[in-house]
């Protein structure tokens, strides 16, 4: 019973100071807001068009980029069509790529020598890439509504469906939420005790050490529910996640990461005992896991060498990549069976982490300075 | 004139040797930049356009030669479209089953004869196709080469003609890095200044403040003009890895102007971050709560990508969030191949200044009226 007064306690505060209230939270829903204004930019292209020919086939190269689409999303947001304006936007920055249909465009088409001129300001190599790939795109799609095609693409793909980015995204977000969530909230639990300096009245009460390590986990993991469910619905709202596979098994998986974040929140916050440290240190320790081990597998097609090489080196030896993967394989409705070795080192290192956690904490709490 | 100096040469210094001593708090504004720069550009920039990929060629007709030869010669204005890692198709074919790979393309035997009979030729590929993104930049690549190639034979009826305005491409690692730097000026700003106010409250030294001789205006001061030079300092840092390791290089002809847009930009950042301090009071609150707000700015205010290649709503959105307009008008001073500030700019900045300032000298007003005095 006294471990749950200890989270009880700690609850209370939570709900009291504006602080927790808005690191624990507003924190990572902030972190999903950033990737909704990043997401949709990667699938829709904002373009302006300048139509200068009033032939069939201009009209028909116009409506076949407004038309062309990948599973998900258009590949072009056509700003205006309207050639004075296209040209002005362009001119003054507000638009990055300018698609000119030129005059006569119609009758050149007709003998087999039109030309669509692709303007841009290739300030981004991404962005001028992008654009130059997907008119490229256009014009083939556009070729082959007027003749037969000479070469076609026959594509076998190793997944039945492809996941869209933004399911891609709420499997990693999802559990960069919970394992942020565990361990800034189970840190700030017991770096707050030092902080506020309550740490002794904590330490006078007649219980075991043991209760009061329990205490603060189960505090922790009280308050990161709370935070977890928050960034589940807004995924579910804004990303459209819908898991073809196990929603039980996803979310024992986001368990998992929340119980390893608390242990990693109970060591930072009994080493530090500083409030802000903990924080301090906490977004960038779950940031580190999400970015590493949140794009392992895709990562992993593209790290043959440079950066991106040292990059996925390092995510495989980080035992939280396998949960990522198996979360992901379960999303896109995979049989997570097979799978269930590369979970492996998250669930040996959980009790080595809760383990160093309890020794730490109950350690410090044998003994306080003079201050406390 | 010159005790108000003296004054608010004695805060400076204070302030300094604080900001000097706490380097968890002098390291952060200039950590941050950093980190999101080099994480954005490796991890978003995916190792460039050279696409590792399995090829092969298995049909003998110089058909499948011109095409594969279309295939390999692939490039964009940076690099080559493909890095062929396997020539082998059964490796490659187990190397997209693992995901090491996310396409293998085989020009199958019967090619060069479909193509002389007139049929449609048939390419095939294999991906691993984990999420969209990717996906979508291996289908796009190979449409590229079927297209190029098709031009290349006199097949097409169009073609298209690209038309950069500048001479070479600025990459993407550059582009980051240029918003990076304005993330390390608005950051700086914001957190050393908020921080320099905090402190007062966090170290309970805001009563001796308080209790000296006219401190309101010299405080201020002292205390803004301490934050311009510690951003100052971390401004430096990030510019010397965004030149060093990915190569930003804005032009010599507008360093002034540039230099005049980022001090008016601070010196907004740093009143605002004055007056954050001195209201929320703690450290704890002020760093995570600026950190994201202005992390958050960098990636949807025109750091990490031109506004005008965002979504619409985002596009709405940052016409009334006054960064936008510091990412956006220093990236295209940094990058683009011609650019002058609008004078209707140069207003807005001094008016930010002004407001910034003017907020932070009425937090500290508001502060020093006796019922705010939990802390002394």
């Amino acid at each position: 019973m006294a471990v749950w007064w200890i989270a009880v306690k700690d609850w209370r505060r939570f709900i009291r100071q504006p602080f927790f209230m808005a690191v624990s939270i507003l924190i990572p829903l902030a972190f999903v807001l950033f990737y909704s204004l990043i997401v949709p930019s990667s699938q829709t292209n904002p373009v302006v068009v300048a139509v200068e020919d009033r032939s069939p086939a201009a009209s028909r190269f116009l409506e076949t980029l407004r038309k062309v689409e990948s599973e998900e999303a258009p590949w072009f947001e056509v700003v205006t069509d309207d050639s004075e304006e296209a040209r002005r936007l362009f001119d003054s920055g507000d638009a990055i790529g300018l698609v000119v249909i030129p005059e006569g465009f119609g009758d050149a088409v007709a003998q087999g020598r039109g030309v669509v001129e692709l303007h841009v300001h290739n300030i981004n190599s991404d962005y001028s890439k992008n654009l130059a790939l997907r008119v490229d795109h256009t014009v083939r799609v556009f070729e082959d509504r007027i003749s037969e095609p000479v070469i076609v693409v026959e594509e076998t793909t190793r997944f039945a469906g492809t996941l869209t980015m933004g399911t891609y995204i709420s499997t990693s977000i999802l559990l960069f939420a919970a394992v942020y969530a565990g361990l800034v909230n189970t840190g700030l639990a017991v770096a707050s005790e030092w902080s506020d300096r309550t740490a002794k009245n904590l330490l006078l009460s007649p219980r075991p050490r043991a209760v009061l390590v329990a205490g603060k986990v189960l505090a922790g993991l009280g308050q990161s529910l709370v935070s977890v469910l928050a960034v589940a619905a807004v995924v579910v709202v804004v990303f459209g996640f819908r898991p073809q596979g196990s929603v039980f098994a996803i979310a024992g998986l986001a368990l998992v990461m929340t119980i390893l974040g608390a242990g990693l929140g109970a060591i930072i916050g009994v080493a530090v005992r500083k409030t802000l440290a903990v924080v301090s240190i906490g977004i960038p320790t779950a940031l580190g896991i999400y970015f590493l081990s949140g794009f392992e597998d895709s990562l992993r097609g593209l790290a043959w060498d440079g950066p991106v090489a040292v990059l996925w080196q390092t995510s495989r030896f980080l035992p939280t990549t396998g949960v990522f993967s198996v979360t992901r394989q379960l999303a896109l409705g995979e049989s997570a069976l097979h799978l269930t070795g590369e979970l492996l080192p998250a669930f040996v290192l959980i009790p080595v982490v809760l383990g160093v956690a309890a020794f730490m904490l109950r350690r410090a709490f044998q003994s306080l300075p003079g201050g406390q | 004139m010159r005790a108000f100096f003296d004054r608010t040469w004695g805060v400076m210094r204070k302030e300094l040797r604080q900001w000097r001593r706490d380097r968890q708090a002098a390291a952060a504004p200039m950590v941050l930049p950093i980190v999101l720069m080099i994480l954005s550009a490796v991890l978003f920039g995916q190792g460039g356009d050279a696409w590792p990929t399995g090829f092969a060629n298995e049909s003998s007709g110089p058909t499948a030669a011109e095409f594969s030869r279309s295939f390999e010669d692939a490039q964009s204005r940076v690099s080559p479209y493909f890095h062929i890692v396997t020539r082998d198709p059964v490796e490659a074919e187990e190397l997209v089953d693992q995901g090491r790979l996310h396409m293998a393309v085989t020009i199958p035997e019967d090619f060069s004869l479909q193509a002389a009979s007139g049929e449609p030729a048939v390419v095939l590929l294999e991906t691993f196709n984990i999420n969209t993104d990717v996906t979508k930049n291996v289908r796009l690549r190979v449409d590229r080469v079927v297209q190029e190639y098709l031009a290349d034979q006199g097949a097409t009826s169009v073609v298209v003609e690209e038309v950069p305005t500048r001479a070479e491409d600025v990459s993407r690692g550059a582009f980051i890095a240029g918003g990076g730097v304005v993330l390390a000026i608005l950051l700086g700003g914001l957190v050393n200044t908020a921080l320099m106010s905090a402190r007062e409250w966090e170290r309970r030294t805001v009563k001796e403040i308080r209790l000296a001789t006219r401190p309101a205006a010299s405080v201020t001061a002292g205390k803004v003009g301490a934050g311009l030079m510690a951003t100052a300092a971390n401004v430096a840092v990030t510019l010397a890895v965004a030149a060093a390791v990915f190569g930003l290089r804005p032009p010599s002809d507008r360093i002034g102007t540039l230099v005049g847009v980022g001090s008016l930009a601070v010196v907004a950042s740093a009143g605002l971050g004055l007056a954050v301090g001195t209201w929320l009071k703690e450290y704890r609150t002020v760093q995570p709560i600026l950190g994201v707000v202005v992390a958050g700015s960098f990636f949807a205010s025109g750091g990490f990508a031109s506004i005008a290649t965002m979504p619409h709503s985002v596009r709405a959105f940052n016409r009334f969030w006054p960064p936008s307009y510091i990412f956006e008008e220093m990236q295209w001073l940094m990058h683009a191949p011609s650019a002058s500030v609008p004078g209707t700019l140069w207003v807005g900045l001094g008016a930010a200044a002004v407001i910034g300032v003017g907020l932070g000298v009425f937090a500290q007003q508001q502060a020093n009226q006796p019922s705010s005095g939990r802390s002394l």
